[in-house]
């Protein structure tokens, strides 16, 4: 569904992804841990081509495309197929909520208006903000703002959903009705790829944990493996330095 | 039939309009400073609501602040003039106002220009700090002097800076209009030269590149104490 | 005080000086409209470094902010005809207000194109990286996303550029144009008292100009940054804050 092979990426001199080999099924729900600088965002901004990628072979869904001549219109396509929720939220500060996730489906998916109107408010609902549609982002508190990221990209249908970080600028008490949200919907099948600190979702929702350092892939598997019998040693001390004493045995 | 443009002509002019920098400098930076410390005065004066001053600054502010500086300097010139002359007849003195200094007319009214526009750079620079900062002051017990010197000043510096030298590099380009009351600085230097061939083009030229340096330099110096001011900044407030 | 200042002067001198305050107008929103246009083409080829424009640009901007209008408009009264003649063509005879016209386009085009700069800069960059993300193409993404905020940003510095421009045309009449400054040299010959006039022409700028910063703190208002996050403070665009004389 979604393929990775030899991906690579370098900032200057310094190289970030050292080829990174990656497969995602379809429904799947894959978490990526790592340290800082360890490459796991640059992995993802790579997969909808916010980040060009040195070399390597991308496939999503049915597009597959080489990193080394991959065409303003491939790219297009890709990004067609994803959608991202970003640390930062993005949304469109000119735009009403709702707004917001008629959006990319008007503009870019050239989906009519009362269709698109139609379905942005069902996803805004099942977010919890339907009563919030005429509101500015400039007038939603974090967690809001988030929630309709959400909606922006599940309104998409895309073949999977890139979060980078969702829940790392939010306010502590906030967090928790963004990480409901993603849990909803992942139980509703969607291929998610998140970039996260939060091990309860990655303990409670993931169907596989990647553990990368280092610009590669150290090791991955399922949560209760990874998490709790690792077996790489930089996976170890990662763990040791985040998770809570109590949660970790040999 | 070619473009005529004599460069060696301009060379020449270049250098006369080098030896009138003076009169620039002294047209821009004397009002600068008058206007920096006029200017704090009526910014806090406004800011601070101290009566009955206020109220008149406001509205001395507003209004001079809608008209050109041409304006501003041809009235203060016949103003000057023409009460001088008439002073000078009530009391049967012997100057007239040809022996005012027309220097000292445009110097006088580029400081009253420079005053309203610096003051409301102070204003805003005031206004930009934190209200939170003001009272964290006054809690610990801070009279209003010390306040403003020791907290709401250093902070509003980074943010007053390149405002001022905006006003500095617009001072510079205002004491060219000080031509128009027959101040003798770069303009009328460079075409009193070229009155006799005619080349004035190259007069006016010369004078271009001259201000354009001395902009130049300003910017430089500018973006030079931002840099030195611009620690505060970094402290991460907001 | 009747042989400085006349006060039935000073109320007389108004009709014949609004007579020409048309002329004014018309040269600024002349220089706004066209100014904005070549301001925005000078932005975008810096913005996206385009090679050898863009340094042209830079060059461009320096020195037409750097050099005072008076200066300017006689360089653009002399030398443009000479430079056409250069190719054969002859406009010595072109309406001096053209030139003037030229003039006050080179200048705003250098200020605004600086203000265009800032505001499409001033962006958060996240918001074109949501709308690639969402499937746009750079242009939508522009047109429909960074464009409206950018104006949004611009506003504030905008209006300061209006009201100085308003203000920097008081020096059209130093080549002959009969606006309402140059008026006052034809109704002072009979009566040699023209402060009465200058003072005049003084309040009828103050009071446009006032009118013109009414107008940009409304439009502010109504379509500026809607910034309802309590306690945030805005820093002063202090880049390009212009100050016009």
């Amino acid at each position: 569904m979604i393929e990775i092979k030899g991906l690579h990426k370098s900032f200057g001199n310094h190289e970030v992804l050292k080829g990174i080999d990656l497969k995602v099924e379809k429904g799947e729900v894959v978490v990526i841990l790592g340290p800082s600088g360890s490459g796991k965002t640059t992995l993802l901004r790579c997969l909808n081509f916010l980040e060009q990628p040195d070399d390597g072979e991308i496939t999503i869904g049915n597009t597959r495309v080489n990193c080394n001549h991959v065409s303003k219109k491939e790219i297009l396509e890709i990004r067609r197929n994803t959608a991202m929720v970003f640390q930062l939220y993005n949304l469109f500060k000119n735009k009403t909520a709702l707004e917001n996730i008629m959006e990319g489906l008007v503009i870019a998916r050239k989906i009519p208006r009362e269709e698109a109107e139609k379905t942005s408010r069902q996803i805004l609902a099942k977010v919890g903000l339907l009563e919030k549609w005429d509101a500015y982002p400039s007038q939603l508190s974090g967690g809001q703002q988030q929630r309709v990221g959400i909606a922006r990209a599940l309104a998409l249908n895309p073949e999977a959903i890139l979060f980078d970080e969702p829940t790392s600028a939010l306010d502590p008490e906030l967090v928790g009705e963004v990480l409901g949200v993603m849990k909803k919907v992942a139980r509703e099948g969607l291929t998610m790829i998140v970039v996260t600190h939060e091990i309860s979702f990655a303990r409670d929702i993931a169907d596989r944990v990647i553990f990368i350092d280092g610009g590669v892939i150290v090791e991955q598997g399922p949560p209760a493996e990874i998490l709790f019998h690792p077996r790489e040693e930089r996976t170890k001390q990662f763990l040791k330095r985040i998770l809570p004493v109590d949660d970790y045995t040999i | 039939m070619g473009f005529q443009f004599d460069l060696s002509f301009l060379i020449f002019e270049i250098g006369v309009a080098i030896k009138y920098i003076p009169v620039v400098l002294l047209l821009s930076i004397v009002p600068l400073i008058i206007g920096l410390l006029l200017g704090i005065g009526i910014a806090i004066i406004r800011l601070f609501k101290i009566r009955p001053f206020d109220k008149f600054f406001t509205v001395f502010v507003i209004f001079l602040r809608g008209v050109p500086l041409v304006l501003q300097l041809t009235i203060l010139y016949l103003a000057v003039s023409l009460s001088f002359d008439s002073l000078a007849k009530t009391f049967g003195l012997q100057m007239s106002s040809k022996d005012l200094s027309y220097t000292l007319i445009a110097v006088v009214g580029l400081s009253i220009n420079a005053t309203v526009y610096l003051s409301e750079v102070m204003r805003t620079a005031l206004q930009s700090v934190p209200v939170g900062q003001y009272e964290a002051a006054y809690s610990v017990g801070m009279t209003s002097r010390q306040m403003l010197w020791r907290i709401i000043i250093p902070q509003a510096l980074p943010v007053a800076i390149p405002l001022i030298g905006n006003n500095f590099i617009g001072l510079i380009k205002g004491s060219a209009i000080a031509s128009l009351i027959s101040v003798v600085e770069i303009i009328n230097a460079t075409l009193y030269e070229a009155s006799g061939n005619y080349k004035f083009l190259e007069a006016y030229v010369a004078a271009a590149i001259i201000y354009w340096l001395l902009c130049i330099l300003v910017e430089r110096l500018v973006a030079f104490l931002e840099y030195k001011v611009g620690v505060y900044g970094k402290g991460g407030v907001v | 005080m009747e042989n400085i200042f006349l006060f039935s002067l000073f109320i007389d001198s108004f009709p014949q000086l609004l007579s020409r305050l048309h002329i004014t107008l018309y040269i600024v929103v002349v220089a706004l409209l066209f100014g904005l246009l070549l301001g925005t083409g000078i932005a975008v080829a810096r913005l996206y470094k385009v090679p050898v424009l863009s340094q042209l640009a830079a060059a461009y901007v320096s020195f037409i902010r750097g050099i005072p209008i008076l200066v300017l408009l006689f360089i653009v009264y002399i030398g443009v005809p000479l430079a056409a003649g250069a190719f054969g063509a002859n406009i010595n005879r072109w309406d001096t207000l053209i030139f003037v016209m030229i003039t006050y386009i080179v200048n705003s085009a250098a200020f605004l194109s600086e203000i265009v700069r800032s505001a499409v800069a001033g962006v958060e960059k996240g918001q074109m990286e949501a709308a690639l993300s969402v499937g746009m193409t750079r242009w939508q993404a522009f047109s429909r996303i960074i464009a409206p905020q950018a104006i949004q940003i611009a506003i504030p510095a905008l209006g300061n550029t209006v009201v100085s421009l308003l203000k920097d045309t008081s020096l059209a009449y130093t080549l002959g144009i009969i606006d309402v400054i140059g008026i006052i040299q034809a109704i002072s010959s009979n009566t040699h008292r023209s402060l009465e006039a200058y003072t005049a022409a003084a309040c009828i700028f103050f009071v446009l100009s006032f009118i013109l910063e009414r107008f940009f703190k409304w439009l502010e208002k109504k379509i500026g940054i809607n910034n309802s996050i309590p306690g945030a403070n805005v820093a002063p665009n202090n880049k390009i804050a212009v100050v016009g004389r």
